[in-house]
């Protein structure tokens, strides 16, 4: 496979998440939250949660976004530079403040009693799994890093 | 006090007269390359093409090369 035609696909993947996520933000939530608020028997709880989940979602839209420049460059030839790696230490930093917002706001609403033990055992699942793609990030951030000057050591080589 | 190596090229060139685009097609290497040696932004050599450079401008190393304070 050809760097253009990985370029292509991973752009094609990021515009699929990226309107799977716009449909359950825009869609899903909406619907499916009034039902299980009222199943909750608070239906009050609705916008809160709607709100709180808007929220977390606006990181990762962001992610996207810089998740498309790393891939526009990959295309153009340019895999190891520090630009990527800068990109990724920001999608590292978005998905840990996300999983923190979410985190600190899951607390907040349990003990103001408007959570329930199981969604905040949901959520931590969620927020773990934040966690998990942060320090991934942050990884291929440093690894990119270390090859962007490899590569230009390399480049300035004569 | 840190100190740089100074490709002096042209001096050489100028002694041969030889233009940098002989000089490159001598050395294997492209118009570009010779700038960057030039220009100082440069990070390695490698010791065959400092030969390369050498046979092409009948030349010491030390006559193109030169080490001096930033």
């Amino acid at each position: 496979m050809s760097q253009k035609s990985l370029s292509n696909w991973l752009k094609g993947m990021i515009c699929g998440v990226g309107i799977c996520g716009l449909l359950i933000c825009v869609l899903v939530l909406p619907m499916f939250g009034g039902k299980l608020g009222v199943l909750a028997g608070n239906p009050s709880l609705y916008w809160t949660w709607l709100i709180l989940l808007w929220l977390t979602s606006i990181p990762c839209f962001i992610a996207l976004v810089f998740s498309w420049r790393i891939v526009s460059n990959i295309g153009n030839d340019c895999s190891f530079t520090q630009e990527n790696a800068i990109l990724l230490k920001q999608i590292s930093i978005l998905a840990g403040g996300d999983a923190l917002f979410l985190f600190v706001w899951n607390i907040v609403l349990f003990f103001c009693n408007m959570n329930h033990p199981s969604t905040l055992l949901a959520c931590m699942f969620v927020d773990f799994l934040g966690v998990v793609i942060a320090v991934i990030f942050a990884s291929l951030s440093h690894l990119v890093g270390k090859a962007a000057e490899l590569q230009d050591e390399c480049d300035l080589t004569i | 006090m840190e100190y740089e190596i100074i490709f002096n090229i042209d001096v050489m060139l100028a002694k041969r007269k030889m233009s940098v685009t002989e000089l490159a097609e001598r050395v294997g290497i492209t118009i570009s390359n010779i700038s960057i040696l030039k220009n100082g932004k440069a990070k390695a050599i490698k010791v065959s093409t400092l030969a390369k450079l050498c046979e092409a401008l009948d030349c010491q190393p030390g006559d193109i090369l030169e080490c001096r304070k930033k």
